[in-house]
């Protein structure tokens, strides 16, 4: 279905755009048209990653010069149109009633932990020195991280630990699943290997939030044989992993799909409760590459999703009713929990809820929320209608 | 429920060795990962998968933290609202007992005052000395009544925490010398002298109240003393440049065994024998005084000798200023001849009193229970009084404010009020104020009640 270009204002000054053209420079000019430009001090944007990155940044630096912009490729975008296949959501905000910043963090695979800390402090301290005589609004960070430097679980920590207590959220770039080529752009640089931080101060009200929708079983595995720098677990219960796994699911080992690894994520339980470890892919030797980090000896439990339309429904309307209705939702959701979704026949109803409580974002290889990297999420800040005194 | 498992193929044949052999293979497998495991989680270099463990379990801590801290507000908050419900409940009872007291002091002092004002014509309508000189004695007899009433109703107040003292410099040799006055007939009457030894001094006191204790430790050693007499002593101590006084009032009595010495200071304790006087004394004596001192920060102490006597000894600073200069009193009246007096009060014995004493004065006196008399008063022809003497509570919740407000809506009379009441309520203070009476709290002093009569009429 073609969408056009379409756009919405947001009360809080927000505006938001998809369009699913065809080719980046055609996206980005509809896009400029739609909107009102003067108006705008930062662009975020998620892009199909059939776009051209190159001609996209030159659209984007040619259509709004000296606008901050920061954005990553996706499985998909999340519009209140429904999901973007093939396109371009943009989230452009406003200089009034938001003041933000950014920073990239490059070579992640072997990430410096002090030197990405003090990228994050300068940015705090960029945010402290901007800010106008006794104006406190609230804040938040946002990640876009390459999610196939496997390194998440690292940016995170470090990052987290320098913002001291600012709530982050975020997600991990995509490539419609094809697993060779995440992008990340920051003010017309593209970068790979690489984290963009953002970091806002918003005199509207905002809430972070983290939604799941599965549940354990009895059945457990022990990881037996991991290369960890890899996420790749060659082993399970002393059996080849995929082998395992498959028997376990009642699938042939031989026809695994990412839509297996939907329907039957994997989990490890910490602290009480269990967090979803999800599969990307088989290798072709048997083993199982994961979406976060992974260990030898760590005990994974098999889950299996509940009502996933229910689970959004009750996280949408908390947020609407904490913040006093929402204004906007910038999110980021498990590419899985789509696919999902579209096996289960419900993914109209998701849509539908994202489109009366105004979600736009990505479908992602991984969510970040607070100092933890997950999977199987769906995380992300909501932003409330009403001003703060 | 049921036990978790690990999924594994069920071996095609349980009873092979080799199939056996395969599954305790895998199992060593499992276990030797399982412990490489939690060797390297209890080790501190953490991989990526402990860093993510890390941020969970830092994640719970914060959580459990506060969930913990939000309980226990929670229970902060119940305790508070109990805490102010009781705290309301307390305030309510201590606004019943004020008023109680209020209530109880006004219908206590009510015939009291009736008995003063009835004692005062008495007095003058016998001229001799030596009906005089009983009046006198019934009149102290009276006044030392009312001041137990009134000390009781303060102690309510203190306790109560209503009453807070005024504390000011205070001249200690005017004191000393009214209370040797008030207590000299009661001595004498047993036979007892009553020395005062007062250095001229000047105290940071309350001199009510201060007045109040000396009156209760006096009025003890004469009751408790059946020969020798009573000192009223008071003196600097620590030398000429002391700060400090020391006031004693020793006596000559049975002493105070040793082991009473600590119940002196209950309620309605009692020496051993009653005192042969029988009349006033409940026993409240020394608990009062405690009390007294305690608001005012004196020190109190006692020192008693069995078959000597017992000395209680008050110490309080010495002020540093001299006491404000006193207000002179206003001259006495003459100018009562003629004048018309309106008189409003429910209470017929005080009512009678009243008006005896006005007429001996020469005044020309109407009195009435309530508004209806007067309004009756006013259709046959009542002229303008010069003063009016009203009683605020009058019967049936009426109150005498309602007179003053008809004569002013209704006649235009814009008369002097003098306004009379038991109740030493802030309320009725602020009402005599705003409407521009005077107020005199019963029992009603003839004297005063003459001069500012007197003062207002002229």
């Amino acid at each position: 279905m073609a969408h056009g270009t379409q756009m919405r204002r947001h009360l809080c000054g927000i505006q938001t755009v998809w369009t699913d053209a065809g080719e980046a420079e055609g996206a980005v000019a509809s896009v400029a048209e739609a909107i009102d430009r003067s108006i705008v001090g930062h662009l975020i944007v998620f892009f199909s990653p059939a776009y051209e990155a190159e001609v996209l940044t030159a659209s984007l630096a040619a259509h709004f010069p000296g606008v901050g912009v920061s954005g990553c490729s996706t499985s998909g975008g999340i519009s209140p149109a429904g999901t973007i296949e093939r396109g371009l959501v943009v989230i452009a905000f406003p200089r009034q009633g938001f003041r933000i910043v950014s920073g990239l963090l490059t070579q992640i695979t072997r990430l410096d932990v002090e030197g990405a800390a003090s990228t994050v402090r300068g940015l705090r301290r960029l945010l402290d020195q901007g800010r106008p005589e006794g104006v406190g609004g609230h804040r938040f960070a946002l990640s876009l991280i390459d999610s196939l430097a496997n390194a998440e679980e690292t940016v995170v920590s470090a990052v987290a630990w320098a913002l001291d207590g600012i709530p982050l959220i975020g997600g991990s770039a995509g490539d419609d699943l094809a697993f060779s080529s995440t992008i990340l752009i920051r003010d017309g640089v593209l970068c790979r290997d690489a984290a963009v931080i953002l970091l806002v101060e918003t005199d509207f009200p905002i809430r972070i939030f983290k939604s799941d929708n599965f549940e354990p079983t009895q059945r457990k595995f022990v990881v037996t044989a991991a290369r960890e720098e890899e996420r790749r677990v060659s082993e399970l219960n002393a059996e080849p992993a995929a082998r395992e796994y498959a028997m376990a699911v009642g699938l042939d080992p031989e026809n695994l799909s990412t839509m297996s690894f939907a329907a039957y994520p994997l989990a490890v339980k910490i602290g009480g409760e269990y967090y979803c470890r999800s599969i990307s892919r088989v290798e072709p030797d048997g083993s199982l590459t994961f979406f976060c980090a992974i260990g030898e000896g760590v005990v994974m439990t098999l889950a299996q999703p509940r009502d996933i339309v229910e689970a959004t429904r009750a996280e949408l309307e908390g947020l609407d009713e904490a913040l006093g209705g929402l204004d906007l939702v910038i999110g980021f959701d498990c590419v899985f929990r789509r696919l999902d979704a579209e096996s289960r026949q419900v993914r109209h109803r998701i849509a539908d809820l994202y489109k009366r409580y105004g979600v736009v974002g990505f479908e992602t290889y991984g969510e970040q929320y607070r100092a933890m990297h997950l999977n199987q999420t769906f995380t992300g800040i909501a932003i409330g209608r009403a001003e703060t005194p | 429920m049921n036990r978790p498992t690990l999924w594994m193929e069920p071996p095609p044949d349980p009873q092979t060795i080799e199939s056996l052999n395969l599954r305790v293979a895998k199992l060593e497998r499992i276990n030797a990962s399982l412990m490489a495991h939690v060797e390297r989680t209890m080790d501190q270099q953490g991989g990526a998968y402990s860093l993510f463990q890390t941020a969970i379990m830092l994640e719970g801590r914060v959580r459990a933290r506060t969930e913990e801290l939000t309980a226990l507000m929670h229970s902060l908050e119940r305790s508070n609202e109990a805490l102010q419900a009781a705290k309301e409940e307390a305030e309510t009872a201590n606004r019943s007992k004020t008023r109680f007291l209020a209530a109880a002091s006004h219908d206590l002092l009510q015939p009291l005052n009736a008995a003063r004002l009835s004692l005062s014509a008495l007095t003058d309508l016998a001229p001799g000395p030596e009906a005089k000189a009983v009046a006198r004695q019934v009149e102290r007899g009276l006044e030392t009544i009312e001041d137990l009433i009134k000390t009781l109703i303060d102690i309510s107040k203190l306790d109560a925490g209503i009453v807070r003292p005024v504390v000011k410099p205070v001249r200690l040799t005017d004191l000393v010398a009214g209370i040797e006055a008030s207590f000299r007939p009661f001595a004498e009457r047993k036979e007892l002298r009553l020395v005062t030894r007062c250095a001229d001094l000047v105290v940071e006191t309350d001199g009510l109240l201060l007045r109040r204790i000396l009156q209760n430790l006096v009025s003890n050693a004469i009751r408790y003393t059946e020969s020798g007499g009573v000192l009223i002593a008071a003196r600097r101590r620590g030398g000429a440049t002391g700060k400090l006084c020391r006031i004693d009032v020793v006596d000559t009595g049975r002493g105070i065994p040793e082991h009473e010495r600590g119940l002196v200071f209950e309620e309605f304790y009692r020496g051993g024998h009653d005192s042969e006087e029988g009349g006033i004394g409940l026993g409240l004596g020394l608990s009062i005084v405690q009390r007294m001192a305690s608001t005012l920060r004196h020190d109190i102490a006692l020192y008693s000798r069995i078959g000597h006597g017992t000395r209680l000894s008050l110490t309080l600073p010495i002020a540093a200023q001299r006491p404000d200069a006193q207000v002179p009193l206003a001259p006495l009246a003459t100018a009562l001849t003629g004048a018309r007096v309106l008189v409003i009060e429910n209470d017929a014995s005080t009512a009678e009193a009243l008006q005896r004493l006005l007429r001996n004065w020469d005044a020309e006196v109407r009195v009435f229970r309530d508004l209806a008399g007067v309004v009756t008063a006013l259709g046959t022809g009542m002229a303008r009084p010069d003063v009016m003497v009203i009683d605020y509570h009058l019967d049936n919740g009426a109150c005498g404010l309602d007179v003053v407000d008809y004569l002013r809506r209704n006649r235009g009379w814009v008369t002097p009020v003098i306004l009379t009441t038991a109740d030493h309520g802030a309320d009725i203070a602020a009402q005599a104020q705003a409407t521009g009476a005077e107020l005199v709290h019963k029992p009603i002093k003839p004297a005063q009640l003459r001069s500012l009569l007197a003062y207002m009429l002229a």
